[in-house]
């Protein structure tokens, strides 16, 4: 499965392992832009396959040439600026649904429309076998549907898979009627549209292409520069990258911890999806990301809501120069702390935002964390963003399980379950995303200074959270001064081990090099997870100084 | 994968595809300039919907009645579509678009016109010679000379004669030395460009400005966005035109980002070898890099060899990208690939480099930007 990114090609190798289907091996490249006439996916593929080869000793597939030629036949495409919608057009009078649709299909957002009449369209046969269309749109005039198309509208549905809330409605209602149809389309993800198809555009079917085109954009995330060049290349067409992890979430849902927080922060979009047995609720926020749209999501979020995260000031222009730098290279990655914490700092408020954005949901049993989550940051660092995100968005939660997804497996393998269910649902009981990380999202007020409270929490009081918050606030407030700060020593931290020679006093030079902020996102993480098990924590750093798998697993 | 940003001597092919239906009219062989008509082209035009019964006031089957236009007849703008007669007044309804009648509705009423869709000159937009063509679809034209990769640009696209308007390639130009020496070229300034340059420049018509950087607080200033506005990072990013009068057109290209602050080495002396040349720039979709290419006479290109391919190993001239070094140049000293943990935390799979001052670093692999292969 190759998953074609604006900013990182994710290629996941599948294969029978002694018999058994596995996921052999992943590896994600930079997806280069083009430059002249090279068809700049190919290459990303080229390259990704390689790096897998050799990474998992897998044997080649021949000659070079062999590859490309081997490839177009193996690979599963998957990507997030997919390629024109195939729609299904439904009502009562086919030939009115017709006219439609003969209006429709000039689009360039649209590939293909099955239009015609709830009747037309069920019989056997009228539409391929299996076929999940990206959308159907549901048209209704001046006269209810009757109550006799309910139940042919409901078996419609359920064959293209809009009763599983993958496929959406898009419901056309004239103004003024009340539809027989809205409640068994409320269990559905429909959007209502309140137009007269007897009007002019764009109250008329203007109102609909609107729609459409929204709807388009949710998949069309980022206008790639290598989508002109993809119907060269992989001869299947393409599959919605946010719709694979939004089955892959479903599916984990269902048969493991019950509900399920799906965050995937890409180069260009963020998809944020609750799945809770089988029902599904997601945003994607296209345009926006950590990579391409990292402008975008600057303007979106703003300076302040940045700068929050952040245990210094940063220079004027340093956040918006940061947002152009990373939306022209979104590959290059964070060399010093400080670009970490900036780049962090986008993180988290992009979780927020998408968090923010989706409907109201309730508390999640595990927490996924992917894209940047999981491949930008080390597992701790992303438990420690995604913490502090969901901290902000949304306080009452308490406690979750965090796991990265740094194998892409969720898309990966959903985009293995849109051809063969069954064998998808083997190599996921072997090789989904193990759970890593246990922690509770931090308690307390409001969280300005957000490494504050959790090196409080440490304390595990709130009386000493409110000592210690005006402490750092402090420290805060005069960080471009040479100072000294008087902490209490963080037992079990490494960087405190160090400085036990000085009993009760940690002396900070405050300098570029400054090591406060690597002490706050080191005594972040370990309190957050040691709220209720300090020792057994304090116990595995002392030991190594780092966390270990087999540790992680008895904490 | 990625090609070399600034190459002498190569042979660039440069696409140019027509939208929607049209003609090609140039062949295989056909020497072109930037200004040279390639093609016509007609993009498609949204079809009209016209609700003629309700203009008409009257049902839809008394509505097709009225119809003065046959389905698939040709109508001009403002023709006569439909006309009712009543005892006191003459309703019509007209065309709002020149176009085809293509259906007529029995039940709705509604009129489909489809608008004549405008014919498109398509443009060399580079000089060359046509190299392929693909009838009704596209040209490529080679052109020998040099090339030059931005990482960013916005404005179109334009040409004219580069003329180099600094010495070094660190120096800013002042706005009051340029005078109409500049006017209609491609002017390329080491170090940055500000608000009043591109302001000047605007004034004397030149057609593009090159430069390391552009502080986007001074780009936003001469496009009249308020100081500290935070849309302007997305702003610019997705800029199509960057002119203050719309009677003029400026394109910019960057060679180095927002934060440069001069023009690398490399892309410096192949612009030196540019200098009263003509060239093109094409900037207009980003996230495509802006390039700029130049045909040199024959006798300065010799075996012209296609565009190559940036090649990260040893001895390689790299551009880091990022972090305390941004923008500086380096060599890579013997290619292997290390896993290191970072300051920032982050593992990540990396180089070592040695700057010109004889410093080491370890950088990741995705901080480097080729610039010149071994």
């Amino acid at each position: 499965v190759c998953d074609y990114g604006s900013g990182w090609t994710k290629a996941t190798l599948f294969g029978k392992v002694g018999g058994t289907p596995r996921l052999i091996a992943t590896r994600s490249v930079p997806t280069p832009t083009i430059d002249g006439l090279v068809p700049d996916l190919l290459a990303a593929t080229l390259q990704a396959e390689r790096a897998i080869r050799a990474m998992a000793g897998v044997p080649g597939f021949g000659s070079a040439e062999g590859d490309l030629y081997d490839l177009r036949a193996a690979l599963l495409p998957v990507g997030s600026c997919a390629p024109p919608m195939s729609v299904v057009l439904a009502g009562v009078d086919s030939k009115a649904v017709r006219r439609v649709a003969s209006q429709l299909q000039e689009a360039s957002y649209i590939r293909e429309i099955h239009a015609g009449s709830i009747a037309d369209l069920l019989p056997a046969g009228r539409l391929p076998s299996g076929y999940r269309p990206d959308v159907v749109v549901l048209l209704e005039g001046q006269e209810p549907l009757p109550l006799a198309q309910q139940q042919p509208l409901a078996q419609l549905l359920a064959r293209v898979g809009a009763d599983t809330r993958l496929v959406p409605v898009l419901h056309c209602v004239p103004e003024g009627v009340e539809s027989a149809a809205a409640v068994m389309l409320g269990r559905m993800d429909t959007d209502v549209v309140r137009c007269d198809l007897l009007a002019r555009p764009p109250h008329g079917l203007g109102a609909v292409q609107r729609k459409l085109h929204v709807q388009y954009s949710r998949h069309s995330l980022w206008r790639a520069s290598g989508a002109a060049q993809l119907p060269a290349h992989p001869t299947a067409s393409f599959i919605s990258a946010a719709g694979c992890a939004m089955i892959s979430a479903r599916y984990a849902a269902a048969s493991g911890p019950g509900r399920l927080l799906l965050l995937d922060i890409g180069a260009s979009s963020i998809t944020v999806c609750a799945a809770a047995g089988e029902d599904l609720t997601y945003k994607v926020l296209s345009g926006m990301g950590l990579g391409r749209g990292c402008a975008a999501l600057y303007a979106r979020v703003g300076e302040n809501n940045l700068r929050r995260w952040l245990p210094f000031e940063p220079r004027p222009d340093e956040l918006s120069l940061c947002a152009l730098r990373r939306s022209l290279h979104p590959a290059v990655q964070p060399l010093t702390l400080r670009e970490a914490l900036v780049e962090q700092a986008f993180a988290r408020e992009a979780i927020r935002l998408g968090i923010t954005e989706l409907a109201p949901v309730a508390p999640p049993d595990l927490v996924v964390g992917s894209g940047f989550l999981a491949r930008g940051i080390g597992s701790r660092a992303a438990s420690v963003v995604i913490a502090d995100a969901l901290s902000q968005a949304q306080p009452s939660w308490r406690q979750v399980e965090v796991t990265v997804d740094s194998a892409n497996a969720f898309v990966a393998l959903g985009a293995l379950a849109a051809i063969d269910p069954e064998l998808a649902g083997t190599v996921w009981d072997r090789d989904r995303p193990r759970t890593v990380t246990i922690l509770l999202a931090a308690r307390g007020g409001k969280r300005e200074a957000p490494a504050v409270d959790v090196a409080a929490s440490w304390q595990g009081g709130s009386m000493e959270t409110t000592v210690l918050e005006g402490r750092l606030q402090r420290i805060h407030g005069a960080w471009d001064k040479d100072t000294s700060v008087q902490l209490t020593p963080l037992r079990g931290v490494k960087m405190a081990e160090a400085r036990r020679k000085q009993p009760q006093t940690i002396a900070l030079v405050m300098s570029d090099g400054n090591p406060l902020p690597e002490l706050l996102l080191d005594t972040r993480l370990v309190s957050i997870r040691t709220e209720r098990r300090a020792e057994s924590v304090a116990r595995a750093l002392d030991s190594s100084g780092a966390y270990t798998a087999a540790e992680l697993q008895n904490l | 994968v990625s090609t070399l940003p600034y190459q002498l001597n190569c042979a660039v092919l440069t696409e140019r595809r027509l939208h929607g239906r049209g003609q090609l009219r140039v062949g295989s062989g056909e020497r072109v300039e930037p200004r040279t008509i390639v093609g016509t082209g007609s993009p498609p035009a949204e079809p009209l919907i016209i609700n003629i019964a309700a203009d008409l006031q009257e049902t839809p089957a008394a509505a097709a009645q009225a119809l003065t236009v046959k389905v698939g007849e040709r109508v001009a703008r403002g023709a006569v579509l439909a006309r009712a007669k009543t005892a006191k007044s003459v309703r019509e309804v007209r065309a709002p678009e020149s176009g085809v009648l293509v259906a007529y509705d029995q039940t709705s009423g509604l009129a489909t016109l489809l608008p004549s869709s405008s014919q498109v000159e398509l443009r060399a937009t580079v000089s060359g010679t046509v190299r392929d063509v693909v009838p009704g679809q596209s040209v490529t034209i080679e052109t020998r000379g040099a090339y030059v990769a931005g990482v960013w640009g916005a404005g179109g696209d334009a040409y004219g004669v580069v003329r180099l308007a600094t010495r070094s390639r660190s120096e800013t130009v002042a706005f009051e030395q340029l005078d109409n020496h500049f006017t209609y070229s491609i002017l390329v300034t080491g170090g940055t460009v500000t608000a009043d340059t591109l302001a000047r420049c605007e004034e004397l018509e030149v057609r593009a400005v090159i430069a390391g950087g552009v502080a986007p607080a001074e780009l936003g200033r001469y496009l009249g966005f308020e100081a500290g506005v935070q849309v302007l990072p997305e702003a610019l990013l997705t800029l199509r035109s960057v002119r203050k009068d719309p009677g003029q057109a400026l394109l910019i290209m960057l060679l180095g980002g927002f934060d440069a602050t001069e023009i690398d080495e490399a892309a410096w002396q192949v612009l030196a070898a540019c200098e009263g040349r003509e060239g093109s720039i094409t900037s207009s979709n980003w996230p495509e890099p802006p390039r700029l290419v130049v045909q040199l006479p024959t006798s300065e290109v010799v075996n012209a060899v296609p565009l190559q391919q940036a090649v990260l190993g040893a001895g390689a001239t790299v551009l880091i990208l990022g972090g305390p070094n941004a923008q500086t140049a380096a060599t890579v000293v013997d290619g292997a690939v290390r896993r290191i943990s970072l300051p920032s935390g982050v593992a990540a799979e990396a180089m070592q480099v040695r700057t010109d001052s004889g410093k080491q670093l370890d950088i990741p692999v995705h901080n480097l930007r080729v610039i010149q292969n071994p």
